[in-house]
């Protein structure tokens, strides 16, 4: 059973808190990678209207090539796909004020999106609180490491968060035993799809999950 | 023009994250039933995309033994469990790496 109440804000805080120390630390590297080419007002700028760490790194390393501007938007288009199967996902778990859910959908991001579902019916506040909290981490993040902040050293540990994180959401969404199942087939689908076509990879996780959850019975 | 590049990503990073959310209808039945079905499978294919490198080799030893460390946990359903778990698999993995 999902915790109610300010034991449910309690279980969010702490369930958002190791993720968002990672956003922190990718924050700070992105801060210090993006001074150099995008200048320091635009580094915030981007942070601050962009929040998406992958979509910013992409930017980095196609303006870096020297991409053109069509490029750098189809690459931008791409990768943000995703959002529409998971804001399709969500969407019958949150309020129907139209306001509430612009506001919301701000804060769609992979992580806050798995603390949204893994909180059932307080999806909203679970997604909210977590949200701001990666919202506030990117962007303190990107202010240090535009300020010199080196925590470099913390990146392993940062990259260790993430799949720990995806997994623990994979386990707390599989709840009937086809769900498992069908992590398992998408983890496989979605390995073999970085492998065979890397230029897909932002994508993979998505349509492998389309295609693992195809089969069935309607239940 | 990097100015009007970062305001065109914010844009189209919005849209994509408002048009379900704000604009698409809700699901029809048969469409929710495949959606409900959705959640752990991305999420278990985001944990595999994050343990393979951009060259396409896997991930350092401490990561992939995090990894382990939740993957342990995940019969008790419970997300700081699964964190802890983690922690414990990069403390080991650091150690014998």
């Amino acid at each position: 059973m999902q915790p109610s109440g300010p034991k449910a804000l309690l279980h969010t805080l702490s369930a958002a808190a190791p993720p968002a120390g990672a956003i922190f630390v990718f924050g700070t590297i992105y801060g210090a990678t993006s001074k150099g080419l995008l200048g320091t007002p635009l580094t915030l700028v981007s942070s601050a209207l962009i929040f998406s760490g992958a979509l910013q790194f992409a930017l980095l390393g196609l303006l870096s090539a020297g991409a053109a501007m069509p490029a750098i938007l189809i690459t931008g288009a791409t990768l943000n796909l995703r959002h529409l199967v998971l804001g399709a996902v969500i969407r019958p778990r949150l309020s129907r004020a139209r306001l509430r859910r612009a506001l919301l959908s701000w804060f769609l991001i992979d992580e806050s999106f798995g603390l949204g579902i893994a909180a059932g019916e307080d999806a909203e506040r679970a997604l909210l609180v977590s949200g701001s909290m990666f919202y506030v981490s990117w962007l303190a993040g990107t202010g240090l490491g535009i300020l010199g902040a080196g925590l470099g050293g913390l990146q392993g540990v940062a990259n260790a968060v993430f799949p720990v994180l995806f997994v623990g959401l994979a386990a707390m969404t599989s709840t009937r035993m086809h769900h498992a199942g069908r992590a398992l087939a998408s983890a496989l689908l979605t390995a073999a799809l970085v492998i065979l076509a890397p230029g897909i990879a932002g994508l993979a996780p998505l349509l492998a999950a389309i295609v693992v959850a195809l089969p069935g019975r309607q239940e | 023009m990097n100015l009007l590049i970062v305001v065109a990503l914010a844009a189209i990073t919005y849209v994509s994250r408002a048009a379900a959310v704000l604009f698409l209808p809700p699901p029809p039945p048969r469409l929710q039933v495949l959606l409900e079905r959705i959640p752990a499978p991305v999420f278990a294919g985001l944990a595999t995309l994050s343990l393979i490198t951009p060259n396409g080799s896997l991930a350092d030893t401490p990561t992939l033994g995090a990894a382990l460390g939740g993957l342990v946990m995940t019969p008790l359903r419970s997300l700081p469990i699964c964190l802890a778990g983690g922690l414990v698999g990069y403390a080991v993995a650091s150690f014998f790496s």
